[in-house]
């Protein structure tokens, strides 16, 4: 690890994230009544929760954590996700809280297209009866500003009305360190302490922390299908039609989402030291990558996030 | 590998956009589904003569503001040099926004200012810069970026005339002379055709300077833009950000006080003093966040799952370790019990006497040609050897953010580093009159985008300084408590006085 992870001296960009992170989740800690952390075992919510954990500790005596871990399961995760996402739970102690899409189908809040559509847009929905069911008046997650265009305009604190709506034009200004997440009831405040950093940022990071992710980040052999210009995992989500051509080859997912809308990159990165050079060269955006429906319409993530989506 | 902050100001017609994405264009930060993307989002400004890319339709990211061609909210972008990673935040320049640009210009170091040198003024001789271009640097100077630079844009419209150029190189002189602003360069570009960017002008060859990435490369930023003081100098400023009162377990009862230090440096047997009560302590344990060593803690841990072992608090013996220094995040254990809360202040030296501060000049806001008040910044060493001073009273540079009017007979809330406190708007001194640039004291009604200096009545003391001297101890944000709003920021520029019963006390 340390033959490719730059020395301390040379991080220097690393300790000020870091710092600006810790200071926003203590925030959160001070000013919110019931946050919670939005925890799905994929990479940028396995580093906040570190943060989390170190915003949170004296030295080498770790402090109860102040937050409750929240995850909307779409019924369509990869099982070694959920099942990373339940053992850490477990290992730093803390309440976990899943709020399921299956549910929020048979109670009538959630209806597909089809059986197979994707949940993605669905986690909405579930997102906010679960909010709504725990009181919870701060949300933290790990969307980072760099990821996509309407992200880009993204505050740290972002304001949701009591629809859990995201209006560009009611975002509150933020000066210097000195925001502020009081909120009328029913409202929210969504709370992203990696704003301002990025995929490669998160890998380095990854690598200098020694933080521990599930085993679809790295290269590993899986069959495929090739779709829109991305590669498909098979999958009884996903499986191929008849003029799909099948492989089996070297694959890792960038981002680890809903099944069925989650694509893969060839790679033979089988460590954080190759997935981190992968990354410093990489030219396709990590979304642009790995989503199939983010790019049905130019501005669909914003329509999305008006709507509720993280 | 440092991380610098970036603000550009300018309007969509200056060209800032282009700037922006040639920039990351440059730096190798814009990829290819990115450039494809470019090609598929509609709108309504006409592609570049040479059917470019273009690089302005990067940075208009949400649907309104690609429908309005122009940009309405700061957008962050994010890349790196050889030498650097940069967050450069791409603030709006129309004056209905001027709110976004205050509030993005808040987290810069940096601010990069566009004149158009295509502008039919300048290039027939005018001899004034737009408004808007003194509008944009009033604010910035208002907001105390440590390095503005000047960068003239399309030198391509003007054929990469010398003798324009110098004409604005010769304006941008006077306005930083006129608002004490250090020198800095003046750059010529070609965003459309890269030059003068990230590579020097090929076709500008008169231009002796650095290209604005090279600039920008070779600069050296404090930390946290404190101006004039090093990581490790001046006197301990660690406002507490949150006061836990259960940190140890049932053998080792304990308080723990989390924050991130602000000033000075921290270290156990140090003897510290809260502001505001008066109590001293001593540091009995310092942790910085950074070196927190995790170890599972639950049932699924490998670590022995047995009752949480004694916290290892140092010794008498162990002292002193290693001194922590400002911007780090830490968490604080003292060695006796004291009032201390949230909002509170500690401190290695009382605060400061009003007097002992009272020889600040004014400070340099924007002001009429030829005043040489402000050109000067006040000695670094001054600030070493004072801390915060207790403040009841406060006249302030503003901002106003929202959209509901001051109200003078309305109660609002201050919340200065981790403290907030009730106040009331005494008095508006005068507003910035963004034309003229002149402030008039003709009681104007206060409103979105305002910019003006009022006085604030403080419930309870707050510790702060001026804003010139410290951008951190000396910003605050008013909020509207009942909307849930926040409502202007503000830069101190006077701590007014200190009512007799507030006094701290030495004890």
């Amino acid at each position: 690890m340390s033959a490719t992870v730059p020395a301390m001296a040379e991080q220097g960009h690393l300790l000020r994230l870091e710092a600006e992170s810790i200071e926003i989740i203590r925030e959160v800690a001070a000013q919110c009544l019931r946050p919670a952390l939005l925890f799905s075992g994929g990479k940028d919510s396995a580093v906040l929760l570190h943060l989390a954990r170190k915003a949170f500790c004296l030295g080498e005596h770790a402090l109860p954590l102040p937050f409750t871990l929240l995850h909307v399961d779409t019924g369509h995760n990869f099982p070694e996700v959920i099942a990373f996402r339940d053992r850490i739970a477990a290992q730093v102690g803390a309440t976990l809280c899943v709020g399921s899409v299956e549910a929020s189908i048979a109670r009538g809040s959630v209806r597909l297209e089809h059986a197979l559509a994707s949940r993605n847009a669905a986690q909405a929905v579930t997102l906010l009866e679960t909010i709504a069911s725990g009181g919870f008046d701060g949300l933290m997650a790990g969307a980072r500003r760099d990821e996509e265009k309407s992200r880009a305009k993204e505050r740290i604190f972002s304001f949701r009305d009591a629809f859990g709506q995201w209006d560009p034009r009611r975002q509150r200004p933020e000066l210097l360190n000195l925001l502020h997440a009081s909120v009328a009831p029913g409202e929210h405040m969504r709370i992203f302490p990696l704003s301002n950093w990025t995929e490669l940022d998160v890998w380095e990071y990854i690598g200098r922390e020694g933080i521990e992710l599930p085993g679809l980040y790295f290269a590993h052999l899986r069959k495929v299908f090739r779709r829109q210009g991305l590669l498909v995992p098979l999958s009884h989500l996903t499986p191929a039609e008849h003029n799909d051509a099948v492989e089996e080859i070297m694959v890792r997912f960038r981002t680890v989402g809903d099944i069925s809308c989650t694509c893969l990159v060839a790679s033979t990165a089988a460590t954080v030291e190759e997935v981190i050079a992968e990354t410093a060269v990489a030219s396709v955006t990590e979304r642009g990558a790995t989503r199939l429906d983010d790019q049905t319409s130019e501005a669909s993530m914003e329509r999305r996030k008006r709507e509720g989506y993280f | 590998m440092e991380l610098l902050r970036l603000i550009t100001a300018g309007s969509v017609d200056d060209g800032k956009s282009t700037l922006i994405g040639r920039i990351l264009f440059d730096a190798r930060a814009l990829q290819s589904d990115q450039l494809s993307a470019l090609s598929r989002a509609r709108h309504a400004r006409t592609i570049s003569a040479d059917a470019q890319l273009d690089l302005a339709l990067i940075t208009d990211g949400l649907e309104s503001e690609r429908e309005q061609g122009i940009t309405i909210d700061v957008a962050y972008r994010y890349f790196r040099s050889a030498v650097r990673r940069y967050i450069l935040a791409d603030a709006p320049g129309h004056e209905q926004y001027t709110r976004n640009l205050v509030t993005g210009a808040s987290q810069a170091d940096v601010g990069i200012i566009l004149i158009d040198a295509s502008k039919p003024g300048l290039a027939a001789g005018s001899d004034s810069l737009p408004a808007q271009t003194l509008r944009h640097t009033a604010i910035l100077r208002l907001l105390r970026l440590s390095h503005l630079v000047f960068v003239v844009s399309k030198m391509d419209l003007i054929a990469f005339d010398e003798g324009v150029f110098k004409r604005i190189e010769a304006l941008v002189q006077r306005l930083r002379a006129d608002l004490g602003i250090e020198s800095g360069p003046c750059i010529p570009v070609s965003a459309l055709l890269g030059d003068g960017v990230t590579y020097p002008s090929i076709r500008a060859p008169w231009y002796r300077g650095p290209s604005l990435m090279q600039y920008l490369d070779a600069l050296s930023i404090p930390q946290r833009a404190e101006p004039g003081l090093a990581r490790r100098d001046g006197a301990l400023v660690f406002p507490v950000q949150v006061a836990l009162r259960h940190a140890g377990n049932s053998q080792q009862p304990l308080r723990a006080y989390l924050g991130t230090i602000l000033r000075g440096c921290m270290f156990p047997g140090q003897e510290v003093v809260a502001y505001g009560s008066g109590a001293y302590a001593r540091v009995k344990a310092v942790y910085p966040a950074s070196k927190s060593r995790l170890q599972p803690t639950g049932p699924g841990g490998a670590s022995d799952p047995a009752p949480t072992p004694g916290i290892p608090i140092p010794s008498d013996q162990d002292r002193p370790s290693n001194p922590i220094h400002a911007a780090t995040p830490v968490a604080v254990v003292l060695d006796r019990p004291i009032d201390l809360e949230r909002g509170d202040m500690l401190g290695s030296q009382p605060p400061a006497t009003p007097e002992s501060s009272r020889a600040a000049p004014p400070p340099g806001a924007p002001q009429a040609p030829g005043s040489s008040a402000n050109t000067t910044e006040p000695h670094a060493l001054r600030a070493l050897a004072t801390s915060p001073e207790a403040a009841t009273e406060l006249l302030a540079d503003f901002c106003w953010l929202d959209n509901q009017p001051l109200d003078l007979r309305r109660r609002y809330a201050l919340r200065h580093t981790t403290r907030l406190v009730k106040v009331m708007v005494t008095a508006v001194e005068g507003t910035l009159n963004l034309e003229t640039m002149r402030y008039s004291n003709a009681g104007k009604a206060v409103g979105a985008n305002t910019i003006g200096v009022f006085r604030i009545a403080l419930q309870q003391p707050i510790f702060a300084e001026t804003f010139r001297k410290s951008r951190a101890l000396g910003a605050f944000v008013l909020i509207d408590e009942v909307r849930h709003r926040t409502l202007a920021a503000g830069m101190i520029r006077e701590i007014v006085r200190i009512r007799d019963d507030d006094r701290f006390e030495n004890g």
